[in-house]
């Protein structure tokens, strides 16, 4: 009698805990998911990033940037910060690359499995624009490559013309945190010595 | 009976199943290694100019001379310059410069900041070898070199002295190799803007052009040394009578961490007092050191106000430091001490509105209370910082305010003021936490908080940096210290700070003639304290003229900082700096050839050597726990089905 109370504790504890991952998950999905519709209104507010437009009053981040990519019909609010915590909402310009707009290497990272989970649809030749305080660039896609981010960091800001959009490697991994990271790399088009 | 066989295997699978994983998740974090590449602006690479580095210092008691020797190396077919960021200790006092070109020697004069570039711009223009280093921001300067011919090397020689860190115990000094990018690049700053000069450039680590670092240290520590150890470098030491030298194991190391060594004398010879003279001019410098006795006094009551930073930056491996670090503060509390735990982030939220009993329910509540926080929104320091200065503490009792934070915050001024007007007889304690917290801000915070700031590097050191840090708070403190120095004397720091467990009295002043002693006061917790401290018998020291003035400098720029009038104090430090022929904020030094290289017609080249990334600077963590909670949902789910199965069969 011991042994089935046993199992049926296991069993509510099974499902207690398998509901609370689900939600769990689905949370980060809908936070996701629901943050852009917020961050499109402030960004809209923000004329063009100049201003500092919170998209809710508590948050710590702004938006900074509109990335779009016209092939895929992706158009993505970039945040002022690549944090965990910024990432959760959206994609994020890494501080110390150059500010976007601006010639030199722009960086933006998001979650695989969220916002930058097109980034293996996109393919050389591929045209991306970026929408910042600066001004519009065009770039365009040239390779992707897979980094170890355990061996390299990110370029200097002067080292290139360009834009990196990163995201973690590889894209079906189960486990969170691994070192690899996929990284397109494209080459600005107007403006500068492009 | 299989149930029961089943149910425990069952259990173990599923552990199993789960530790695998999260084994897999937390992956080894080896540092990356940069070296240096040169990339022009269309991104083709250039390998065309390299730096070598040479560090040697010459230690003596409590103070080094070092010297920097920069050999820049033009590889390339153009006409090349070239600039570097390059970080020193805090506090050196940079007095020499000098440029090598093959068997010349050109000396570096000290300038005014904009003299001085103007001056390295004429030779520029003019096609002249020169040479210039300027204070940047902070500890960093830049090194500037021009006009250097194809296949040529130049070599930038600099010296400076600094103070040598004695700590419970043990001396220690530290070489920064490379920086940390300034947080202010956040919000967008621009070269130019006030805090940022130059650019900051780092390494692409794909290249293979190395940016080699020597670094040799002749250490004469005065007394006969036990130990001597360096826990960032492999390195080799000899000991040569009461000389050690010491140098890297390696020919040459990558500049991506601090070159850190520590040296302990034998037990017995602990120094408690030593003084050091140097007369220059017929002025008098001094230096004493001064190790209290080891307060043997009772465990004083105290109150522990604990502020916790939570806000959005904080995330991830921070915030948990940081809850770590605190749990560790409060596991320490004992009957009869009183605390209180803030947490802020946006919002201010304290765990209790008054200090309380640190009672054995209410610590558990407290622990409790700390493990949950979590990190998010916005960084609103001030109303925290007013809220944990703000109480009193019972008579008899310390109270001592820790606070964790990564520092991420844009008005440190305003801050510290805040800190001064309400100070009272609390005492701050900032904890840097993080992989890059704001040292200026713990420093200053900690500074004007008459406490001391502990930084903790990485989880691996948390426990220990906590330990150490709490042994210290544990014992009372030696406050209000002053040095009776004769009239007309000058010493800085000019405000001592409380003194605590290990930690020693360095003062450096200037005298109008030689003395034989001094008078030394504090305030123990339970009484006056006041000890003679001789000078008759100092140890000749160099460059204690040099040090003074930076220490002036220093207290100078502190002022400046809290509001002082602007004109009189930058005329005040260029006077000093410039008197004692220092790089300073507002002087540099700059050296000329006096014979034309470049020909006219020959296009000059600019390149910029970048720094190596700090090792741990990487890229951003872009996966979410969305997929893995998602398996492990369904995991969950079978092992319901499972369960539910086999409490059907048990029937």
């Amino acid at each position: 009698m011991n042994r089935r109370r046993g199992w049926r504790y296991l069993m509510f504890a099974a499902l207690a805990l398998a509901a609370g991952l689900g939600l769990d998950a689905g949370w980060i999905h809908a936070k996701a998911a629901l943050a852009q519709v917020l961050l499109e209104r402030a960004w809209a507010h923000s004329d063009h990033g100049r201003r500092t437009q919170r998209p809710w009053p508590w948050a710590d981040i702004a938006p900074l940037a509109r990335l779009s990519v016209p092939r895929l019909k992706r158009n993505l609010i970039v945040l002022d910060d690549a944090s965990g915590q910024a990432l959760a909402f959206g994609p994020g310009w890494t501080p110390g690359s150059a500010r976007p707009g601006t010639p030199g290497l722009v960086v933006i990272s998001a979650h695989r499995d969220t916002q930058f989970s097109f980034l293996k649809a996109l393919r050389p030749g591929d045209r991306v624009h970026l929408e910042g305080p600066a001004g519009g660039s065009d770039y365009q896609v040239e390779a992707s490559r897979i980094v170890d981010s355990r061996q390299h960091g990110l370029p200097a800001a002067d080292a290139m013309d360009g834009l990196w959009l990163v995201t973690c490697y590889p894209f079906d991994a189960i486990v969170p945190g691994g070192p690899l990271r996929y990284v397109v790399q494209a080459r600005r088009l107007n403006g500068g010595s492009g | 009976m299989p149930a029961s066989r089943r149910f425990p295997s069952a259990l173990c699978c599923l552990l199993a199943l789960c530790g695998l994983l999260f084994g897999m998740a937390a992956h080894a974090g080896t540092p990356g290694s940069g070296e240096l590449r040169l990339h022009d602006r269309a991104g083709h690479m250039q390998s065309l100019a390299s730096l070598d580095t040479d560090v040697e210092y010459h230690v003596s008691g409590l103070v080094a001379e070092v010297q920097v020797r920069q050999q820049f190396r033009n590889t390339g077919k153009d006409w090349l310059e070239g600039d570097y960021l390059l970080p020193l200790p805090v506090g050196a006092a940079v007095y020499s410069m000098a440029l090598d070109i093959g068997e010349r020697r050109i000396v570096a004069d000290i300038k005014p900041k904009e003299a001085a570039r103007k001056v390295f711009e004429q030779a520029r223009t003019e096609g002249r070898k020169a040479a210039l280093i300027e204070a940047d921001n902070g500890n960093l300067f830049r090194t500037a070199v021009t006009n250097v011919a194809p296949g040529e090397a130049v070599t930038i020689v600099l010296h400076y002295w600094q103070r040598i860190d004695y700590q419970a115990g043990e001396f220690s000094l530290r070489f920064p190799l490379t920086f940390t990018p300034r947080y202010h690049m956040q919000t967008g700053a621009q070269p130019g803007d006030t805090g940022i000069d130059a650019p900051q450039v780092f390494a692409d680590d794909d290249a293979s052009a190395p940016l080699r670092t020597h670094i040799a240290v002749r250490l004469d520590a005065g007394v006969p040394l036990a130990d001597v150890a360096s826990p960032s470098h492999a390195i080799v030491s000899e000991r040569q009578g009461k000389l050690w030298n010491i140098r890297l194991r390696d020919d040459s190391v990558l500049p991506d961490r601090d070159f850190v060594l520590h040296w302990t004398p034998q037990p017995r010879t602990q120094p408690n007092v030593a003084s050091f003279s140097q007369d220059v001019d017929g002025t008098h410098y001094a230096m004493l050191m001064l190790l209290p006795p080891q307060q043997q006094a009772q465990r004083l009551p105290r109150e522990l106000i604990l502020v916790i930073d939570t806000s959005g930056s904080m995330g991830g491996e921070s915030i948990r430091q940081a809850r770590a670090a605190l749990d560790l503060a409060l596991s320490r509390l004992q009957p009869g001490d009183r605390f209180n735990v803030v947490e802020f982030n946006s919002i201010l939220n304290p765990w209790q509105q008054q200090a309380v009993a640190a009672t054995p329910a209410a610590l558990q509540q407290a622990r409790a209370w700390v493990g949950q926080l979590q990190a998010g929104g916005g960084t609103e320091m001030e109303p925290a910082l007013r809220f944990a200065l703000g109480g009193h503490a019972p008579p008899g009792y310390v109270r001592q305010v820790l606070f964790a934070t990564d520092g991420a915050v844009d008005d440190p001024n305003g801050l510290m003021h805040l800190i001064d007007e309400r100070l009272g007889d609390s005492r701050l304690f900032p904890i840097g936490i993080g992989s890059a917290p704001n040292a200026q801000f713990l420093q200053a915070a900690a500074r004007h908080g008459r406490g001391s700031e502990t930084v903790i590097a990485d989880t691996g050191s948390l426990a220990a940096s906590m330990q150490q840090l709490l042994a210290k708070l544990d014992h009372p403190a030696l406050r209000d210290l002053r040095v009776d120095w004769p009239a007309g004397s000058e010493a800085y720091p000019r405000q001592l700070p409380d003194l605590y467990l290990g930690e020693p009295l360095l003062v450096t002043a200037k005298l109008p003639q030689r003395i034989a002693k001094v008078q030394v006061h504090g305030k123990l917790a339970d009484r006056d304290w006041t000890v003679p401290a001789d000078l008759s018998t100092p140890a000749p020291a160099e460059g204690l003229d040099r040090l003074w003035a930076q220490s002036r400098i220093a207290d100078l720029e502190d002022r400046l900082a809290r509001g002082g009038n602007a004109e009189e104090l930058v005329g005040e430090i260029t006077r000093t700096a410039l008197a004692a022929h220092l790089v300073s904020r507002y002087t540099s030094l700059v050296a000329v050839d006096t014979t034309p290289a470049r020909s006219a017609e020959a296009a000059l080249k600019h390149t910029r050597i970048p720094n190596v990334m700090p090792s741990g600077t990487h890229f951003a963590q872009t996966a979410t726990p969305a997929e893995l909670e998602g398996w492990l949902a369904l995991l969950g789910l079978l092992l319901a089905a499972l369960a539910w199965r086999m409490q059907r069969a048990a029937r």
